[in-house]
């Protein structure tokens, strides 16, 4: 890689524009760059004229205020922990694959069957859905906060805001938080033993990432 | 108006624009890239001017040239031109008028 490649690397590395935007600035920008290596500039010379990498994609940011897109690079982690969660946790390419084969007569086979094996595959998706639906709106939120809410107005720190609201009560309520600390206390369980559970069931549930993102998303509106 | 102007009398590619401009106004106008790719992609959103990519020389092959976006005037962009041309010429008589008048009293 020469340093013009690199120089245009680090450009748009900086560049805080929209998709479209950024791709027309790049296209331009390279070309330019070649037009300035045939008419003889050499890389010091075109870094003098149009400043560091930085430089160079701090004016052109400036230049297009209607198209900024500060979107950070690390919203994707939140779909990486989804896309994660999903497929580790739940199998559920493999639940769908197998409705499709013929695994899928002996899973309704075994489901209408009586004893452990029945109660193990029917009682695994309740548990899916009252994990899953608290995490996955923890990682929508996050994925919301870092991204669209950006743009625009205050008013969409809204949606990242309820969907924090909605996994912490979808962890205390649906998680099993409720009816842990109710079976809990009814076989007997001490307080320390408790509270040692129901941190586990939220920690399992995502209420780790949803209530910091609500502080977050919460310290940003009152920001704006 | 300016770069209308030069794209009418050929097309040309960014820095093409950016040389021309500095070349002849005398160093006066000395545009940046982050100045000019704006007014380029207004200009090509209301249709006044149009891009394609231009075939690289040869020479440019065999060294892997980046391939360069050119710029043409289209037949709307040559009316906007002569429409703001228009404009210009009464904009800058009327101020030769204001400024180059006797001073009163």
């Amino acid at each position: 890689m020469d340093e013009m490649q690199r120089y245009l690397k680090e450009v748009r590395r900086s560049l805080r524009l929209d998709r479209k935007t950024r791709a027309r600035v790049m296209s331009d920008l390279a070309g330019d760059l070649e037009s300035r290596r045939q008419a003889g500039q050499t890389p010091e010379q075109i870094r003098a004229e149009l400043g560091s990498p930085a430089q160079a994609a701090a004016a052109l940011n400036e230049a297009f205020p209607d198209h900024r897109s500060d979107a950070s690079g690390w919203r994707w982690l939140f779909v990486a922990v989804a896309g994660i969660w999903i497929f580790l946790v739940t199998d559920l390419p493999g639940r769908v694959l197998r409705l499709f084969t013929a695994d899928s007569a002996s899973i309704g086979i075994i489901g209408g069957a009586d004893g452990p094996t029945a109660i193990f595959v029917t009682s695994k998706w309740p548990g899916l859905v009252s994990d899953g639906v608290p995490l996955l709106s923890a990682c929508l939120a996050g994925f919301l906060l870092l991204g669209w809410c950006r743009r625009g107005g205050k008013g969409r720190l809204w949606l990242p805001i309820l969907l924090c609201v909605f996994s912490l009560v979808g962890a205390v309520f649906f998680g099993g938080l409720l009816p842990l600390a109710m079976t809990a206390s009814a076989l007997g369980f001490d307080g320390w033993s408790i509270a040692g559970m129901a941190v586990t069931r939220l920690l399992h549930c995502g209420v780790w990432m949803s209530l910091p993102l609500l502080v977050a998303a919460i310290l940003r509106y009152r920001k704006r | 108006m300016l770069v209308l102007q030069l794209l009418a009398r050929q097309p040309s590619h960014g820095y093409g624009l950016i040389l021309a401009l500095r070349e002849e106004s005398g160093g006066l106008l000395d545009l940046k890239e982050g100045t000019l790719y704006p007014i380029l992609y207004r200009l090509e959103d209301e249709g006044c001017i149009a891009s394609a990519w231009a075939a690289p020389r040869e020479s440019a092959v065999r060294e892997r040239a980046t391939p360069r976006k050119v710029y043409t005037i289209t037949e709307a962009g040559r009316q906007a031109l002569a429409a703001e041309q228009t404009v210009w010429q009464e904009f800058s008589a009327c101020v030769r008028t204001i400024c180059g008048g006797k001073n009163h009293g």
